[in-house]
């Protein structure tokens, strides 16, 4: 049977060659990334360049993450996951390949580059769900572990928790469910996508206050009012919280409403008060105008009438 | 499978069976008759012994199912996981046979190329989401595991969250041992959910020896309906007895 630390495919050496059995393309281990519950993540170095590599322990759920990669590759544009390349075996472990992701974890790049883009990250997350969505899956394992900040753009890594909307979610982390928060099922529906992407903002902006589960989302929704960072968003995150956005779109619509909104204030600056000065003047020219057309067509009635 | 049901016993102990008959022999038994035995072996401070943990390996390894060592603490993830694992790999088991039926021999779903094998799991997957499933849950409740109960309620009810969103139908059962005076004591009979358990949970008195191989057959019991019938019986009469 299957045993997760005694696998031998979480213990490849570095240095080690895998050849798959049906493509027979080459790949040297360089090191491992990480593991996880069905499988070991390994950078590797191929002719064309650095891939990530995941061997696994669970071949079944390796195809299964494999599925999810494709239909996330399907669903591009430009895909914040990492592309797929190809799966074959070694070794009689199913592995795959994809693109490897450098980049910055979610809260050293907030840390470092400051809380505004905080809500950009959650726009460009929130706009790839959307697309997620519409394509009938929701990502189900949201959770800064899982996301990287490549350039000054999100990117998502592990697709392992990708469901089909209306099973049940197939992999989860308990800070960022909502059935372990008691906030709704664990259903795969696009408000289960978005109740995480809620607790991932209130996180991201108070890094420092983790709130124990026991008292439910109360214990988050007192974090979104006492934040300063969050004060503009208070709203649209309980909102978010207690499922009242069903769609990707609609929580993307407000906030960006929001966020448009609130960068204006502050940078209304003397260049803007001009141009608004300019604009009320052109306005009572326009208007002088106007009433000057009026009075002339006026006038020329009045002196046909006259004859 | 039969009827599109999958049947699981999920035994989670600390230790060493040290009463009764040998447990990787009645799970044996079990996966003879179409159920899948996942062990989980709970640590706090302690450590599983080597004995334990071989022990804990053998009877996954002869039910068919996972077998993980975990902390307290992960028993939530643990728990869900491997009853998915467990889960998925029943009804790969089931459409391997029928391939090799359709086939012949050695052809199994690993000889097919990578891309059609992502065709099967689809499948597999979708399955697993629908069909039946029933899951008796064998608790051991000897005295060391008395600081782990709260974590294992807790996964219990998590791992109900989790089946509850699925499409197929679900019942629970929950089993602990050593009983009062008998192997097992029925905590709670099959029920769709199992949040009811949680006040049953604070009842319970750890203590006693560790029948681990006896808990087991009295768990595969509850799979048969006639059998469980009169067992149901006889635990009426105990419990009548035991509270007169």
């Amino acid at each position: 049977m299957m045993h997760l630390a005694k696998n031998p495919a979480a213990n490849i050496k570095p240095g080690t060659l895998i050849i798959g059995k049906w493509h027979k393309n080459r790949y040297q281990i360089v090191k491992q990334l990480g593991y996880g519950s069905i499988g070991a993540v390994y950078l590797v170095r191929s002719p064309v360049g650095h891939y990530a590599l995941k061997i696994g322990y669970d071949n079944m759920g390796i195809i299964s993450e494999v599925n999810a990669l494709k239909r996330l590759t399907s669903v591009q544009g430009q895909s914040l996951g990492p592309f797929f390349v190809e799966m074959d075996d070694w070794n009689g472990w199913t592995f795959y390949v994809m693109e490897y992701i450098h980049g910055q974890p979610l809260f050293s790049f907030v840390q470092k580059n400051g809380r505004e883009w905080i809500v950009v990250l959650m726009l460009q997350l929130l706009a790839e769900l959307k697309k997620l969505h519409g394509e009938g899956y929701i990502f189900g394992d949201l959770k800064p572990d899982n996301l990287l900040v490549s350039g000054q753009r999100i990117r998502w890594l592990d697709v392992g928790g990708v469901t089909k909307i209306g099973h049940s979610v197939k992999e989860f982390t308990s800070f960022y469910d909502r059935a372990h928060w008691g906030a709704g099922t664990r259903k795969a529906e696009p408000s289960y996508d978005l109740f995480s992407v809620a607790v991932i903002f209130i996180h991201l902006a108070c890094p420092h206050q983790l709130p124990k589960k026991e008292a439910g989302i109360k214990q988050l929704e007192k974090l979104v009012l006492a934040s300063r960072t969050l004060h503009p968003y208070q709203s649209i995150l309980i909102g978010a919280l207690r499922g009242a956005y069903e769609h990707a779109g609609k929580l993307h619509g407000a906030l960006l409403e929001k966020a448009s909104g609130v960068q204006r204030p502050a940078a209304a600056s003397r260049v803007e008060k001009k141009r608004l000065k300019r604009r009320k003047k052109w306005s009572l020219f326009k208007s002088i105008i106007v009433m000057a057309f009026l009075f002339l067509l006026f006038f020329i009635y009045l002196n046909f009438k006259g004859i | 499978m039969s009827q599109g049901t999958i049947k699981q016993i999920l035994l989670i102990t600390d230790g060493c069976s040290n009463v009764g008959e040998n447990p990787s022999a009645v799970a044996a038994l079990a996966k003879e008759q179409g159920m899948t035995v996942n062990v989980i072996g709970v640590v706090e401070n302690d450590r599983i012994g080597a004995q334990g943990i071989a022990e804990i390996e053998a009877i996954a390894e002869a039910g068919g199912g996972f077998s993980r060592i975990v902390y307290a603490k992960e028993l939530s993830k643990t728990v869900q996981m491997v009853t998915r694992q467990a889960m998925t790999q029943t009804i790969y088991g089931v459409v391997n046979r029928e391939l090799t039926s359709i086939f012949g021999e050695e052809k199994e779903i690993d000889d097919l190329p990578p891309d059609k094998r992502g065709d099967v799991i689809e499948v597999v997957d979708e399955l697993g989401e629908t069909l039946n499933l029933k899951i008796c849950v064998l608790v051991d409740t000897s005295a060391s595991m008395r600081q782990k109960l709260s974590m294992v309620k807790e996964s219990l009810v998590d791992l109900s969250l989790s089946m509850q969103a699925r499409i197929g139908d679900n019942s629970f059962a929950l089993l602990a041992f050593p009983g009062k005076r008998k192997d097992t004591e029925k905590l709670v009979d099959w029920t769709p959910k199992i949040n009811e358990l949680t006040t049953i949970f604070n009842k319970l008195s750890p203590g006693g020896v560790t029948p681990t191989g006896p808990a087991l057959r009295d768990a595969m019991a509850m799979f048969s309906p006639t059998r469980s019938r009169r067992r149901w019986l006889r635990d009426d009469a105990f419990s009548e007895e035991s509270s007169g």
